[in-house]
Order: C-alpha cells, then structure tokens, then sequence
C-alpha cells in the first residue's frame, strides 16, 4: 500500500508538473501567435524573414564542414 | 512587484537578429580555421600562395559586404539615384570564390569544388540580400512621393506603436490606442484621397502627422517601461482627446475646410507640444 501511494504520489507531481510546463508553453505560444499575426496584418512577410535565417544556418553548416 | 524585463515587440525582434545586417558578415571568419590547418599543412610554394589568396579573398569579402551593408543603408535612407559598386553582390563572389579555392586545397576534385562554390554563393546571396540600387532603380522625388512616403512612414511608427500596445496585454489602454489610431489613419485616408490640398496647410500638416506617430509611441512606451494608475489614467484620457481632435481634422480637411484645420491643427500642436516634453521623462 505504502508503495502504490509513493507511486501515485509521484505520478501526481509529475504530472502536475507536465501539466504547470505545458500551460506555460501553450500561453506563450498563444502570445507569440497573436503577435504575429498583427506583424503579417500590418504588411509584413514571413517568407522574406524565414528564407535569409534559414539559408544563414546553411551556410553556417557549409562553411563549418570546410573548416572541420 | 515583477523584475522580469518586458519583451520587446516583435518588429524590433525580428529587426535584431536579421542577417541583413554587418554583424552577420562575421560567419565568413569561421573558414579562417580551415585557412589556419591548410597553411600549417602547405608543401608548396603554391599551396601557401593559394591559401594565403584564399584568405585574402574572405577578407576582401568582409570589407566589400560591410561597405555594401552601410550604402545600403545610406541608399535605404534617402534614395537618390547614384552609381556605386554592386558591393555585396562582389562580396558574394569573392566569398564564393575562397571558399572554391578552400575546398580544392582540402578535397582538389572539380565537383567538389563547384558545389562548393555554387552553395556558398546562393546561400551567401540568400542570406545578406544584393545590392538595392541594383534592383530598385529610384524615381525622382516628387512632393507626391514625398508625401506618400512620410504617410507610409508614419503607418510603420503606428504599427511599432501597436505591437508595443499589444505587448503590455491592457485591453483597455489596447482599444483606447486602437481609437487613436483609427482616428490617426482616418486623416491619413483623407490626405491621401486629396493630396493635392496637403500643399496648401503643409504648414500645419507637418507637425501633425509626426506628432500624431511619435505621441502614440511615446506614451506606450512610458507603460511598458513604469506601469502605474495614474500613468495608464492620464494615457487612456490623452488618447481619447488626441483620438477626437484627429477626427475632426479629418473631418476638416475631408471636407476641404482648410482654415477650420488650420485652427484644429494649431489646438492639436500645442496639446502635442505641451504633453510631450513632460511625459518625455517619464
């Protein structure tokens, strides 16, 4: 008995955990949605911002493999 | 009490971690590791010679795509029509032409080599941009032009002013600045269904139209950086009496009624100028 309440005791904590760690998250990308949604309502592209990042990380890559 | 800094909105975000920018040029250092074993390794004049080219050339690189970022710059801020060197795009070339010599020196097979070349030349273009006046020819200003700019310029100052609005999650002081904006951009409507009559109250519309940007921004900022009662009170208040007086000067000039705008716009200036300084501090 004394071992079934230790488990679900820390099944309890974890899960509450989990669950405090995944609000958290789900406000902030809510936030973090809304934002950017007025960004692309306000005229603003995601593609042209995505696009320089992402081939910045390439080459990031490419010139790492020439170096290493 | 909270001493968690408040996040920057998302234009200024995005606006720092762009790769179109000279700091992000520094990612052409990191072959100089490569260029270190290659000439610690060299077995020939030839082999020094080429490393000591290729490191050459990513320095010549970093020089072309920094000038090209700062006359982009330059360009970007007032675009007159003038014949500079396509700098960034040589940058991209010399990039992409030490890291080819780079790879023959490491793996010294033609196909190697190219693919080097052509990745780091579209990614390298993809990343820092080409140069704008190559792209954009610009028109010569007219007072049309100039007009539309300041307009559009002063639509961006709002919407930094929105995100900034936003980014505090006050509903209510969110809808009183929407207020204020929709009355702000009504006047904006209005110059830019009758810019021929801009010219003729340029005097008064000048000072408006900044103030109309620069007190939106301004008073969210001084929420963002010292939340209080009586700060939030006299801003939801300030907006709601700047959002009526842009409303009538909308109005106004809509209805072409230039010396009632001419009054409205001297009520609007000195309230603008006799708010301002003192929040200023704030």
């Amino acid at each position: 008995m004394g071992t079934f309440l230790s488990i679900l005791l820390v099944a309890a904590v974890t899960l509450g955990i989990y669950y405090l760690l995944a609000r958290a998250l789900w406000r902030r990308m809510i936030a973090f949605w809304a934002e950017l949604r007025g960004w692309v309502g306000a005229g603003n592209n995601v593609v042209d911002e995505v696009v320089p990042r992402a081939s910045y990380l390439l080459l990031f890559f490419l010139l790492l493999s020439l170096a290493l | 009490m909270s001493f968690v800094e408040p996040k920057p909105p998302l234009s200024e975000r995005i606006a720092a971690t762009t790769t179109r920018s000279p700091q992000a040029v520094t990612i052409l250092v990191i072959p100089g590791l490569a260029i270190v074993q290659e000439f610690a390794a060299a077995e020939s004049f030839a082999t020094l010679a080429a490393v000591l080219a290729s490191g050459g050339l990513y320095a010549l690189a970093i020089w072309a795509l920094m000038r090209g970022f700062s006359d982009e710059q330059a360009f970007r801020a007032a675009p007159e029509p003038r014949a500079p060197l396509p700098l960034k795009a040589a940058g991209v070339a010399l990039a992409s032409a030490a890291t080819g010599i780079l790879a023959g020196l490491k793996w010294g097979t033609p196909l190697v080599i190219s693919q080097y070349v052509i990745g780091c030349a579209v990614l390298a273009a993809l990343s820092f941009g080409l140069d704008p006046y190559w792209t954009h020819k610009p028109e010569a200003a007219t007072p049309r032009s100039r007009l539309e700019a300041r307009l559009r310029a002063i639509g961006q100052l709002l919407n930094a002013a929105d995100d900034q609005a936003r980014s505090i999650g006050d509903e209510q002081l969110y809808g009183a600045f929407q207020t204020y904006r929709a009355s702000v951009e009504l006047l904006i409507e209005a110059i830019r269904a009758a810019p021929d009559r801009a010219h003729s109250v340029k005097r008064h519309l000048g000072p408006l139209l900044s103030g109309a940007a620069e007190a939106g921004r301004r008073y969210v900022t001084i929420l963002r950086i010292a939340p209080n009662e009586a700060a939030r009170e006299t801003i939801l208040d300030l907006l709601a009496k700047l959002g009526r007086e842009y409303d009538r000067a909308a109005r106004d000039y809509a209805a072409g009624d230039l010396r009632a705008l001419a009054i409205e716009a001297d009520v609007l200036e000195e309230m603008l100028g006799r708010l301002g300084p003192e929040r200023r501090d704030g």
